[in-house]
């Protein structure tokens, strides 16, 4: 469904006042989420580039909250799986 | 007596304009309504008003003790309301000066204080004499996001009561979902909208000529604005636009 415009308007002014109160700007967002979609990207399949909301709350206090989704989690190979080391005779 | 200051953050949205005509609509109403100017360095209350010609002394006057407030008061053509007009001079009054001239208005029920735009030290000045506040918004992005930022300044002030006024909302656009409705801003921001005001061609027509009149959108939608001020209340009453009779061949 598309959106009217007084709602996108609204999603979108909701965001700016929250990152005006937060005291972050977009550029801060989008390089917080670069960084956590590299180290999620190590253990999960990740579907997307991870979404970062920073928000303030009423004691001054920093809220962040990271929404990823992944379509599986990385196997890692244990020490098992590791082929056995050659000893020297 | 309850000191009101209209304030906004953003130039443009109509602070003047809601000044003038909610002070009127509360002189109709039968109280005693005084308009200050402290926009001191664009003052423009007095050219909305009509009274420009006949400012004899201003606000600055008064601080520096030039002469009594009485006789820096304007009467209104239009209404039984008084203007305190500010001339241009007194642009290094304190807060404390401008204060002291606004709590020396003991004769009436309602001061409103027409804020300048900006959040310096005319906002400081105008937002100290007040009690309460009526922030004027209008559906752009940029007066929303201004309109935040001074709300958050004003939490700082001792007011006891700080309301939000929409100013030039489009019913035909917020009905086609075009335009922010003013419900939506006024939660976005957290603060009740006690007035929306339409976008009215009246205004910029007779507002040239003298008063607004009484059949115009935005008058009626300041009728409801004054009364939710006078009788403190919190109602987000919309004027409907006149349907539009269809017409038909018989």
């Amino acid at each position: 469904m598309v959106l009217k415009p007084a709602k996108l308007m609204e999603e979108r002014m909701k965001e700016m006042l929250i990152r005006d109160k937060a005291g972050v700007g977009e550029g801060f967002s989008a390089a917080l989420s670069g960084d956590v979609g590299r180290v999620l990207g190590d253990y999960f399949e990740l579907v997307s580039r991870p979404a970062v909301k920073v928000a303030r709350g009423e004691d001054g206090a920093y809220e962040v909250t990271v929404t990823a989704r992944a379509s599986a989690v990385k196997r890692f190979r244990t020490t098992e799986e590791l082929p056995s080391p050659v000893i020297p005779s | 007596m309850r000191k009101i200051v209209v304030t906004s953050g953003k130039g443009g949205v109509g602070k003047t304009t809601v000044t003038a005509s909610l002070g009127r609509k509360l002189a109709d109403m039968g109280y005693r309504v005084v308009l200050a100017d402290a926009d001191v360095g664009l003052n423009n209350l007095d050219v909305v008003t009509g009274a420009d010609s006949r400012v004899v002394y201003d606000i600055g006057d008064v601080a520096a003790g030039r002469c009594r407030i009485f006789q820096a008061l304007v009467a209104d053509n239009e209404s039984t309301a008084r203007i305190l007009p500010s001339a241009g001079g007194g642009e290094e009054m304190s807060a404390q000066a401008f204060r002291g001239v606004i709590d020396s208005l003991t004769d009436c029920d309602f001061v409103f204080i027409d804020c300048p735009a900006g959040i310096e030290n005319g906002f400081h000045r105008a937002v100290s004499a007040a009690t309460e506040a009526i922030v004027v918004t209008t559906p752009s992005a940029s007066a929303i996001r201004d309109a935040d930022k001074v709300l958050t300044l004003l939490s700082a002030y001792r007011l006891e009561d700080i309301s939000l006024v929409v100013n030039r909302i489009r019913p035909d656009m917020t009905a086609r979902g075009e335009m922010m409705r003013a419900d939506d801003i006024a939660r976005l921001l957290g603060t009740p909208a006690v007035g929306v005001i339409p976008e009215d061609d009246c205004v910029t027509l007779y507002q040239q000529l003298g008063r607004v009149p009484d059949f115009a959108l935005s008058e009626k939608a300041f009728a409801l604005l004054a009364k939710n001020i006078a009788d403190r209340t919190k109602k987000c009453a919309e004027i409907r636009m006149p349907l539009r009779r269809r017409r038909r061949w018989f």
